[in-house]
């Protein structure tokens, strides 16, 4: 699985004010008594009915998917789907 | 279970304790709030996990759950692009209300005309790499990750040349208010100026008039 990159854990130790390592070593709880005291108050849950950018973001997938659709040519899916037929064929033959 | 599907669970669970939870401690002190989407996404995950152990007695039974844990592993990974998307779409805010709050003053004078370029590159280079990340979630969801997490480190970069040159971006808008205040100002003083001369130029015409008026009269009479 993925582990992150040496740029993500430096900005993590300078934006949160503790390392990868202590993170994931203390309990959930704890960090977030942690980020609490640096930002000063207490972390929300958003309001029902709140809609934010992220929320939404993560929500309508369908949306990525249309904004996709702009980029890509239907020749590009014919062929991807072209050479996941042939890569069958061949793993089916053997 | 077999000794393949536990060796699986335990990669998921060190893959949530080494990267999705310090990525929610992030977003959590950027968005001030607690990403419920993703929690819900660990939530599933852990239902998932959760039925691969027996109900009564809590240990593996010998029975193969590669289902099971093929869905938590769809939910980890998902994870993941939840954490990378959302802190790039922080980053992208965070842009954006940049441009926004600064739209009225010249982003070329910032840093003796430094900064301007650098930004320009920079946010160039991260929507190209987030464009290329979203065509890899098509094909190769963990592959894709990798390119979230590439183009969040470049938002994260101009996050950073911002908040450098946050005190002289400071100092342009204040000069823009001030000189805001200055022009306004200026219109109100050129308004009453003009108000006050024409005021005495209607009098003195007026009179004039009246006198040229008599003039006349009396030179007739």
């Amino acid at each position: 699985m993925k582990r992150l990159n040496d740029k993500t854990a430096d900005l993590i130790q300078e934006r949160v004010g503790q390392d990868i390592k202590t993170i994931s070593s203390q309990g959930a709880d704890e960090t977030d008594a942690f980020i609490e005291k640096k930002i000063g108050k207490k972390l929300s849950f958003p309001e029902p009915g709140e809609k934010s950018s992220v929320f939404s973001f993560l929500t309508n997938r369908g949306n990525i998917l249309l904004h996709l659709y702009r980029y890509i040519t239907r020749e590009y899916i014919d062929l991807r789907l072209r050479s996941i037929v042939h890569h069958a064929q061949i793993n089916a033959d053997s | 279970m077999t000794e393949q599907n536990l060796l699986r669970i335990k990669d998921f669970f060190n893959t949530y304790r080494d990267t999705i939870l310090p990525l929610v401690a992030l977003i959590e002190v950027e968005t001030q709030k607690f990403p419920v989407p993703i929690l819900n996404e660990a939530r599933a995950f852990l239902a998932h996990v959760a039925n691969c152990f027996d109900r009564d007695d809590g240990i593996c039974n010998g029975v193969d759950h590669l289902d099971e844990v093929n869905k938590a592993h769809g939910h980890i990974v998902r994870m993941q692009l939840d954490c990378f998307k959302a802190l790039n779409i922080i980053g992208f805010d965070y842009v954006k209300n940049f441009l926004y709050e600064a739209r009225h003053i010249d982003l070329a004078l910032i840093d003796d005309g430094m900064f301007y370029p650098e930004f320009k590159k920079i946010r160039h280079k991260a929507s190209k790499q987030l464009h290329e990340a979203k065509l890899k979630e098509i094909m190769d969801r963990e592959a894709a990750c990798l390119l979230y997490e590439i183009a969040f480190n470049s938002y994260f970069q101009i996050i950073e040349l911002i908040e450098k040159n946050s005190l002289s971006v400071h100092r342009l808008r204040s000069r823009f208010r001030w000189s805001v205040a200055i022009k306004i100002f200026l219109f109100f003083l050129a308004a009453f100026i003009s108000g006050i001369i024409s005021t005495f130029f209607s009098v003195t015409i007026r009179e004039f008039c009246h006198s040229l008026g008599y003039f006349i009269i009396n030179i007739f009479n």
